[in-house]
């Protein structure tokens, strides 16, 4: 399995020149607790940092408490962990591991974004793996009762 | 193995009626994503307050976290999970409820931790190693 065929192609991000107010505008409306960071140029974005709820609260609390004073590109995790499409999924969370990160900006050949994969999305993938496992194993056993066997 | 033994972290606490500011603080100063509030008579959870919930108020109630009380933008009535309850009990009660956390409580529903996806996790894998490793060693004895 490769990064590509797993990562959600939908990225919620915003560009690191914008107010954080703007951002925690988009985390409300998205229902999400991350953002990817976005830099110009606008038809294929490079992904510069994420920004999380946390890194806004803290923010706040060692700065400007009004949210539109503050801006992304200050207060951002920079430089974040990058995946590649054709990277495969098993090293990519060994990469994630390392790096201490639930979450990872995705990218093509060119170096665009083009998606984003979370911990969450590893997490049901192995689940629908395990399950598959169980169902497997469920319809043997049934097959080898002998109670439903016809004599 | 019930919830009680696999809840790792310790649990803090904030009330209602705290200013936001000062429970954010809190969360920083701990290094935790999430407070249970509590009442302050019998300890038993009245809500939850996460960083998402802070954010979220501050937009919605169009004032920054100053001038915001916790009860205002905490998740009220949490979804609890009992001291006693088998680790699978604890993921189908979080699961139905779409909780990534919960606190849990004793028998009188005082707070008495809390158990989040990260503890049931490690709990939930490691039982699947103990099974690997059945599979495994039968799988090499085959072999042999």
């Amino acid at each position: 399995m490769k990064v590509g065929a797993l990562c959600r192609r939908q990225v919620v991000s915003i560009s690191a020149s914008a107010p954080v107010s703007e951002a925690a505008r988009l985390m409300c409306e998205q229902q999400v607790g991350a953002v990817v960071v976005t830099a110009a140029p606008a038809d294929s974005p490079i992904a510069v940092g994420v920004l999380t709820d946390r890194d806004i609260v803290r923010a706040q609390l060692d700065g400007a408490a009004d949210l539109s004073q503050i801006r992304i590109a200050d207060v951002m995790t920079p430089e974040p962990l990058v995946l590649s499409e054709d990277e495969r999924l098993d090293e990519a969370v060994r990469r994630m591991r390392a790096r201490g990160v639930r979450r990872a900006p995705v990218i093509g050949a060119g170096g665009a974004l083009t998606g984003v994969i979370s911990f969450d999305d590893v997490l049901a993938h192995i689940g629908r793996s395990l399950a598959a496992l169980a169902r497997l194993t469920e319809r043997q056993s049934r097959r080898d009762d002998p109670a439903t066997h016809q004599t | 193995m019930s919830i009680a033994d696999l809840s790792s972290a310790p649990v803090y606490t904030a009330f209602a009626d705290q200013p936001l500011a000062a429970a954010a603080r809190e969360m920083r100063a701990r290094d935790v994503g999430a407070l249970v509030v509590v009442d302050s008579r019998a300890q038993r959870p009245v809500g939850i307050l996460t960083d998402r919930d802070i954010v979220r108020g501050q937009v919605e109630r169009r004032a920054d976290l100053h001038c915001l009380t916790v009860g205002e933008v905490m998740t009220p009535n949490p979804v609890t999970v009992p001291a006693a309850a088998a680790l699978s009990e604890a993921i189908q009660t979080m699961s139905a409820h779409g909780v990534r956390r919960a606190p849990v409580v004793d028998r009188s529903g005082a707070l008495q931790g809390i158990v989040t996806l990260d503890d049931l996790l490690p709990a939930l894998a490691q039982q699947l190693s103990v099974l690997a490793g059945i599979a495994d060693a039968q799988a090499r004895q085959r072999h042999a």
